[in-house]
């Protein structure tokens, strides 16, 4: 039996239905990112799951307990806060150890607990601190340490690298990822960056207008997307997809049935820049050297504009004129709703 | 604010100037009056007005042994202090219930509460009376203390709710999580985090109760009167005595404006329902 | 198809002892003015009693005093209000600069509105207005005038000036606060477009301040109606009803003359005027509410 399980979870605010009926079983020790545009409703699933929102429609069942109307003090769940939401009057050891002096715990178990956490945090030197003497990155692990400490059945996570600078986020990332090879403690993470979604994650929930979109590994989801717009969230830069009529005759011959007034998906990496003379004619637009990679957009004559990915540094300027040479083995096809008909093998 | 020094020129000191003589000429009936508290009555009314000259407490000793007049400051302080705590043990958890669980209908009942603010006194005046009067309650500290208490909910209201609305929802979320049931969670968190500005809103309702008027004046007598009250007896000629009158007065007010003073901000907030900030 | 969200039973049980005292202080006070006045009540002659419907309201418009009582609300509430904008406004835009002791000159000049109003009107009366002793009366003499009798020969304007010392620090504090909100950025950008100060004061500072100005005018709007002890504690409303406004008129007739039918429907009149003022307070205070 799945750890957690969702069963047609609905939300209602007022008259707008926010979640439209989700069924999701998470394992014991798996890491599971929600990810999503703003407003697809990530955060309000996992608010749902911690009890902060009242669950309208449906069933929440955690190690076999149902835990549909448990209020959250009582559904052994923790949360890392975007904002962190440390206790800005305790000191950071009074707000790691605050939930176990609610449960009444021993003062030395209480100690020995916080303590080993601050060590693995990195936090042991600022256990008499107030937030307010601590850096973003420093308040962030403290809010991190704050959940360890308890030990709880699901770590949820709202947001958490979101308000830090970049170079800590990447650095912040990656100590979350080794903190679960470490722990090994079922995850719930939430986030619009799909660059955290494709690293942290076991698996990746893709959630949009509260529905799920897909369910499945990161690499799953970018090799075999359901329908176009997870094949547009997953990967950076976007997918390039074109409508069918716009495409030259020799590749849509090569459309499979039930593509009638749907699109083709590339990746840019799929997509290859040559001199004008040979593939598809098209104008440089803009390019992007990031030193391990260059990116060249560039618009065809139907106005399509098409992103391509090399790892080699380019000669071709702007404004020049190319040619765009299309992998089609590697192509992605959707039909007229957006669905995916058939993947690259 | 940032405080930097200003540099020197002729216009700074010239609104220096200004500022500072508008400032003295307003404050002058206030600053004379607690003179005057430190004068003999011969100096009080000395022609033209002493400004030099020796002071002394005997105004304040005297005034200290008018058994009425300590009566009297007694009904203010125990009206203010009782009012302002029952105001509070009744507004707070209302405020909390519509800062936190906001609900479709709590603009509405906010407006409301304004509402009530403005009916003035002399609406209920009748009633009150006809009511206190037969249940014998006319010239009583409790029917001050609870016609005190209504008439402050409003601003006591509005203005926790402003505190409340100040403290970000998810540091409550986080002790919610965290296993702190409701109490749990008041107690230990929101209570630490509020305090000032429940202070702040107490101290503004407290200056307010002791400084109000209407009531004291027309439902009181001997028994129950306030200082406002009080004070008010002394506009008969019973013989010009200004120095004590200075005295009493200095004592009835001087610690409700410095009560005043620290409560600034919430009183812009407070007086104007939150329309300014 | 909308459910309830999260149980409401605790925040309405939370909110249930204020909105329920409210609403008994409201209605009860009401609903018994109400009908006070429509019957004969006066204590004076317990024995008449009876339904008369509206002549109470009659009464209380043909008492020769209702139309100056009327009068002088207005003139109180125009004046008092004029003064302490204009006053506030100059006083806000002054001290809206650092200067040395800043701090200790706003003290100074909040402190009238914390004074009790029993305190403050003696304190004119016999200190400021007297005409032999009083303050004001030595000023005059400085000067080689005849010393005022303020409070016999102008006592709506002395009550006027009263109650605008005491009223003044609100003003100016609303002011000073609303002005700390301005954006600084705006200014600066004006002052080198090359705006005089009085240019800026037009476009930027009086914008700024007219939501306050306008708040400020509808909350004294509604205090100042209710201006009682001063005129209680100085003038008694008179010399007649030279300085009696509509508060004291209705107190006049409750606790003097003891006619508590006529009082209720003057009190109703009063509270109806209220609550036209507050219509409007409450439509912006509402539009501010998020």
């Amino acid at each position: 039996m799945a750890y957690l399980e969702l069963k047609g979870i609905e939300k209602f605010f007022g008259e707008h239905r926010a979640i439209k009926g989700i069924d999701l079983e998470i394992q014991p020790g798996e890491f599971v990112v929600f990810v999503g545009p703003s407003g697809c409703g990530k955060s309000t699933l996992l608010r749902l799951i911690a009890g902060l929102e009242h669950i309208d429609g449906g069933q929440l069942n955690l190690d076999g307990r149902d835990i549909t109307a448990l209020p959250s003090s009582k559904r052994d769940l923790a949360m890392v806060f975007q904002s962190y939401a440390l206790y800005p009057h305790m000191s950071v050891y009074e707000n790691m150890s605050f939930a176990l002096k609610l449960a009444n715990e021993r003062k030395e178990v209480i100690d020995e607990k916080v303590r080993r956490a601050a060590d693995i945090l990195n936090l042991t030197d600022y256990l008499e601190r107030t937030p307010g003497a601590l850096s973003g990155g420093q308040r962030q692990r403290v809010a991190i340490g704050r959940a360890i400490v308890r030990a709880p059945k699901v770590f949820l996570f709202d947001e958490p690298l979101s308000n830090l600078d970049a170079a800590l986020r990447g650095q912040t990332r990656v100590e979350i990822a080794q903190l679960h090879r470490d722990l090994g403690a079922t995850t719930i993470y939430v986030t619009h960056d799909q660059v955290e979604a494709m690293t942290l994650a076991d698996r990746v929930v893709v959630l949009r207008d509260g529905l799920i979109e897909q369910v499945g590994s990161p690499l799953d989801l970018y090799d075999h997307p359901a329908n176009q717009f997870v094949a547009q969230f997953i990967g950076t830069p976007q997918m390039n997809v074109a409508a069918l009529q716009t495409l030259p005759s020799a590749v849509q011959s090569t459309a499979p049935s039930g593509t009638q007034g749907g699109s083709m998906g590339l990746r840019p990496e799929s997509v290859s820049i040559t001199s004008a003379t040979e593939g598809i004619a098209a104008t440089v637009v803009l390019i992007e050297a990031l030193g391990a990679e260059t990116l060249i957009y560039a618009k065809t004559a139907a106005g399509a504009q098409i992103v391509s990915r090399q790892a080699q540094r380019t000669a071709f300027k702007v404004g020049e004129q190319v040619g765009l040479q299309l992998d089609l083995s590697h192509a992605h096809w959707f039909d007229a709703n957006g669905r995916t008909v058939t993947n690259p093998a | 604010m940032r405080h930097h020094r200003p540099t020197v020129t002729p216009l700074l000191m010239l609104r220096t100037l200004i500022a500072w003589s508008v400032t003295l000429i307003l404050f002058f009936p206030l600053g004379w009056m607690a003179l005057t508290a430190f004068k003999t009555e011969l100096q009080a009314i000395a022609v033209p007005p002493l400004m030099l000259f020796e002071p002394t407490l005997e105004n304040f000793a005297i005034v200290q042994e008018r058994s009425d007049y300590m009566h009297y400051a007694l009904n203010s302080l125990i009206t203010s202090v009782s009012a302002t705590i029952l105001g509070l043990a009744i507004a707070a958890p209302a405020a909390y219930a519509m800062a936190f669980y906001p609900s479709k209908a709590t603009k509405d009942v906010l407006m409301w509460m304004l509402s009530t603010k403005m009916m003035p006194a002399v609406g209920a005046l009748m009633p009150i009376y006809v009511l206190a009067q037969a249940s014998n309650l006319l010239d009583s500290l409790f029917t001050l203390t609870v016609i005190f208490t209504l008439s402050t909910l409003p601003i006591m209201v509005w203005m926790l709710y402003a505190v409340f609305k100040d403290i970000p929802k998810e540091i409550l979320d986080a002790a919610r999580m965290d296993g702190a049931s409701l109490w749990q969670e008041a107690r230990m968190v929101l209570l630490p985090l509020a305090m000032g500005g429940i202070a702040s809103t107490g101290l503004l309702c407290l200056v307010l109760i002791w400084n109000e008027a209407f009531w004291s004046l027309t439902l009181t007598a001997a028994k129950a009167g306030t200082l406002a009250a009080l004070i008010a007896q002394y506009s008969s000629p019973e013989g010009l005595f200004w120095a004590k009158l200075s005295a009493a007065s200095l004592l009835a007010i001087a610690p409700i404006v410095v009560f005043g003073w620290f409560s600034q901000k919430q009183l812009v907030q407070g007086l104007t329902f939150g329309a300014v900030k | 198809m909308s459910q309830k969200s999260a149980p409401r039973t605790l925040p309405r049980l939370l909110q249930a002892p204020a909105v329920l005292s409210l609403l008994l202080w409201m209605i009860v006070p009401l609903v018994m003015t109400i009908y006070f006045s429509t019957i004969r009540f006066n204590l004076m002659q317990p024995e008449k009693t009876g339904f008369i419907g509206l002549e109470n309201y009659e009464y209380f418009i043909t008492d020769p005093s209702f139309w100056p009582a009327v009068l002088n609300t207005i003139l109180l509430l125009g004046w008092v209000i004029v003064i302490t904008v204009v006053m506030g406004l100059f006083l806000g835009l002054l001290t809206d600069a650092p200067f040395p002791g800043r701090g200790i000159a706003r003290v100074l000049l909040i402190s009238p509105f914390f004074v009790m109003p029993t305190v403050n009107a003696l304190l004119w009366k016999h200190m400021m207005m007297n005409p032999v002793y009083g303050v004001l009366a030595q000023v005059w003499l400085f000067f080689g005038a005849e010393p005022i009798n303020w409070l016999t020969d102008y006592p709506l304007f002395s009550i006027i000036l009263i109650v605008s010392w005491q009223w003044l620090p609100f003003a100016a504090l609303i002011f000073i606060t609303a002005l700390q909100s301005m954006d600084r950025e705006q200014l600066e950008a004006a002052r080198m477009d090359g705006a005089t100060y009085l240019q800026q004061l037009r476009h930027l500072y009086l914008p700024h301040l007219s939501r306050p100005i306008a708040v400020v005018v509808m909350i004294e709007m509604i205090f100042l109606l209710s201006v009682f002890a001063e005129i209680f504690t100085t003038t008694q409303g008179g010399p007649s009803d030279a300085s009696t406004n509509v508060t004291f008129l209705i107190f006049k007739q409750a606790l003097l003359d003891f006619d508590f039918g006529v009082a209720s429907a003057g009190a109703l009149f009063a509270v109806i005027i209220a609550n036209i003022a507050a219509i409007f307070l409450i439509r912006l205070v509402g539009k501010n509410l998020n």
